[in-house]
């Protein structure tokens, strides 16, 4: 694997990690489901301690990229720990987010949905302790499976019409075409009509991405310029202020463009069977 | 040498407070709570129980009387009749125009009664009978038709923390009991943790019994739906009130005080954006006072803004609204006058975040809209509004009947 595929995939893990930092503005879902018997001040330490992890986390992981210690090494098992933590985190909020909201169907697709979050942390592991190729062909499919996570999770909720989606494209088109209140229904009619037709799309990415012996590269570009532009939305929709939204989402376009990339490489070098 | 000689009485001043404190707020004792529980209605029965008035649209004249028993039954109806000095004269009957299972439950049913034609600022005697089996009297009292002042309690919150439930919902019962000018509740959602599940409903409803006074004394629902009220139970508990899924409306109370209700778990830009322009518009001439209730915050004391901070936010201003309740953060606040993203005297006040029961957060006090003169703090509360001519009073009443926080606001 080449170093600039896992220096993408580490700044994606970074970007993520600012994203997870700011989003503790807002008190964490295991902030919630700690809240009745911890109390208001042992989770509000918990959140703020997390912070503090999440930011120290990202500036060592850069640092961490450019030592490139050996595996073996203190720093080396620093880095592993981090990556380890970086993705214990997104998996956490998404189990406590699916327990804190049991019988909500949308939140049930969290631990799946988010399931390139807690992924790219853990193919970074195993592709900067584990050189050998069979582990990066289980890292391919260890990406591939979380993308096709995150697609089916939130093709989900587009099927079941979730109401924040249909805000999502209700704020990005007043950005677009200004606001206009006497359109609102028929922008929320014509988003309730598309988020089918978006799920149905992301079902069928996700079929073509995991077709056994074949890596179609049009797919995962498709499927990263999609997940950037969803990402992006938080941002379209309600400004720039909610950039952690569109950090604490890049591996949705940031999973796929890797695959397209990694794929591109195998594709184009010489030396590979 | 005098302090010396105060010391004795300070002593007796201090130690004598808790009684005090008892006698105003008994159900700060767990035994009086625990006893006040056992004495709620028993659910499984064809008996009614978990009694509740709804209020949504029109409550001078109309109100629905909803209830729970434990078998379908027949025989079901609500006799009421005004209230008169020699008795209870239960001259009319209704039988409930709307009665069926609640989605996952084990054999309980729902009634809903709608009362129309009452006659405003009128105390009406009602009773429940369901197989034979009666409620206690209980009354209530419809919204003015004229400007006369009033009273409401607004809160949100009662998910988590039963027992803090049962103390606030002892304490709402207490102060509707004292005050005849106190006529009605808006709650602001959230009222358990899972909205699908029947069992946590059925313990809400029945220690809803609870905001019930020792006179009988009931205070009619304005209800909102919360995050954790997903499902269609709200819709069978409160007879979908504003529609089947939108649950967004307003209340005239008076003709000079209006309640817009929004719901946060649904579309904020579409539809519901373009009604509430609408009502805004249309109202704002009508009343005096203007407000609105929703769950998810536009200015969070702790969690991020919802949607309402883009989408609602410039249609209050537009309107100038005189008090929109927030819920959701599990704080008490009360925002600085906000507008174009700034303090203004001219701006909108931003009360709530939900305070009935549920475990309370550490407030994010640093957060400019908070500053003062607005407030932040953190204890079980509910918040008393009084509609009057010349002002409208904003109080936080604590589980010990303190107060957290007050405002006067005068006529825009």
């Amino acid at each position: 694997m080449q170093q600039n595929l896992i220096w993408f995939l580490r700044i994606l893990v970074v970007i993520q990690s600012l994203g997870y930092a700011a989003k503790l503005a807002a008190p964490s879902a295991l902030n919630s489901y700690l809240l009745g018997s911890m109390g208001g001040s042992f989770v509000s330490g918990l959140d703020h301690s997390v912070w503090l992890f999440l930011l120290f986390s990202s500036a060592a992981l850069l640092v961490l990229g450019f030592l490139r210690p050996a595996a073996t090494s203190v720093l080396g098992k620093v880095d592993f720990a981090l990556l380890g933590l970086l993705a214990l985190w997104p998996f956490t909020l998404a189990v406590f987010s699916f327990l804190n909201n049991m019988g909500d169907a949308f939140h049930a697709t969290d631990p799946i949905g988010h399931a390139v979050r807690f992924a790219a942390p853990l193919a970074l592991i195993l592709l900067s302790f584990n050189p050998n190729p069979l582990w990066q062909t289980r890292v391919d499919w260890l990406l591939r499976l979380s993308v096709a996570g995150a697609f089916i999770g939130h093709g989900l909720c587009a099927w079941w019409i979730k109401p924040s989606f249909i805000d999502l494209i209700v704020g990005t088109l007043d950005t677009l075409l200004g606001q206009d209140l006497a359109a609102s229904a028929s922008r929320q009619a014509f988003a309730e009509a598309s988020l089918p037709v978006i799920a149905v799309q992301d079902f069928i990415l996700v079929a073509l991405l995991l077709l056994p012996n074949r890596k179609i590269r049009t797919v995962a570009m498709w499927m990263a310029i999609w997940g950037f532009v969803t990402a992006m939305s938080r941002m379209t929709a309600y400004g720039w202020g909610n950039w952690h939204d569109l950090a604490l989402r890049i591996c949705n376009g940031g999973i796929p463009l890797f695959l397209w990339y990694s794929w591109k490489q195998n594709h184009t070098d010489p030396t590979h069977s | 040498m005098k302090l010396k000689a105060l010391f004795p009485l300070t002593l007796l001043f201090f130690s004598s407070l808790p009684s005090v404190s008892g006698e105003q707020a008994p159900w700060l004792d767990k035994d009086y709570l625990d006893e006040r529980t056992r004495q709620l209605a028993p659910t499984r029965t064809a008996a009614p129980s978990q009694w509740r008035v709804i209020w949504t649209k029109e409550p001078s004249t109309r109100a629905t009387v909803s209830w729970t028993t434990g078998k379908k039954g027949s025989g079901h109806r609500v006799r009421y009749g005004v209230r008169s000095s020699s008795g209870p004269k239960l001259t009319e009957s209704i039988v409930p125009q709307r009665s069926g299972a609640y989605s996952s439950a084990n054999g309980e049913y729902f009634h809903h009664a709608r009362l129309s034609e009452l006659s405003p600022s009128t105390t009406y005697d009602f009773q429940i009978e369901s197989e034979g089996n009666k409620s206690p009297l209980m009354h209530f009292t419809t919204a003015p038709a004229d400007d006369r002042s009033f009273r409401l309690l607004f809160g949100g919150d009662s998910r988590t923390g039963i027992n803090a439930r049962g103390q606030v919902n002892l304490l709402m019962a207490d102060l509707s009991e004292k005050d005849d000018e106190l006529i009605g509740f808006a709650h602001g959602g959230d009222y358990i943790v899972s909205g699908r599940n029947w069992s946590q409903w059925s313990t809400w409803l029945s220690q809803h019994e609870l905001t019930v006074a020792k006179s009988g004394k009931v205070l009619p629902i304005i209800p909102t739906r919360g995050n954790h009220d997903g499902g269609p139970l709200y819709d069978e508990i409160f007879d979908t009130p504003g529609g089947k899924e939108k649950n967004y409306f307003f209340t005239k109370i008076s003709p000079e005080v209006a309640l817009v209700t929004l719901n946060t778990e649904i579309s904020a830009g579409g539809e519901q954006r373009s009604w509430l322009a609408q009502t805004l518009a249309d109202l704002r001439p009508e009343v005096r006072w203007l407000l609105a209730e929703y769950h998810r915050p536009a200015w969070p004391a702790v969690k991020s803004p919802g949607a309402a901070k883009k989408f609602w936010v410039p249609l209050f201003e537009k309107y100038n609204m005189d008090l929109v309740v927030e819920s959701d953060g599990h704080v008490i606040k009360r925002t600085v006058p906000i507008r174009n993203e700034k303090k203004d005297p001219t701006g909108i006040v931003y009360v709530g975040e939900g305070g009935l029961g549920v475990p309370q957060r550490s407030p994010k006090t640093d957060r400019w809209y908070l500053q003062k003169p607005g407030m932040a703090g953190a204890d079980h509360h509910v918040m008393r509004i009084t509609f009057a001519k010349k002002s409208m009073d904003y109080e936080v009443v604590l589980l010990d009947q303190s107060k957290a926080d007050s405002m006067t606001f005068l006529p825009r």
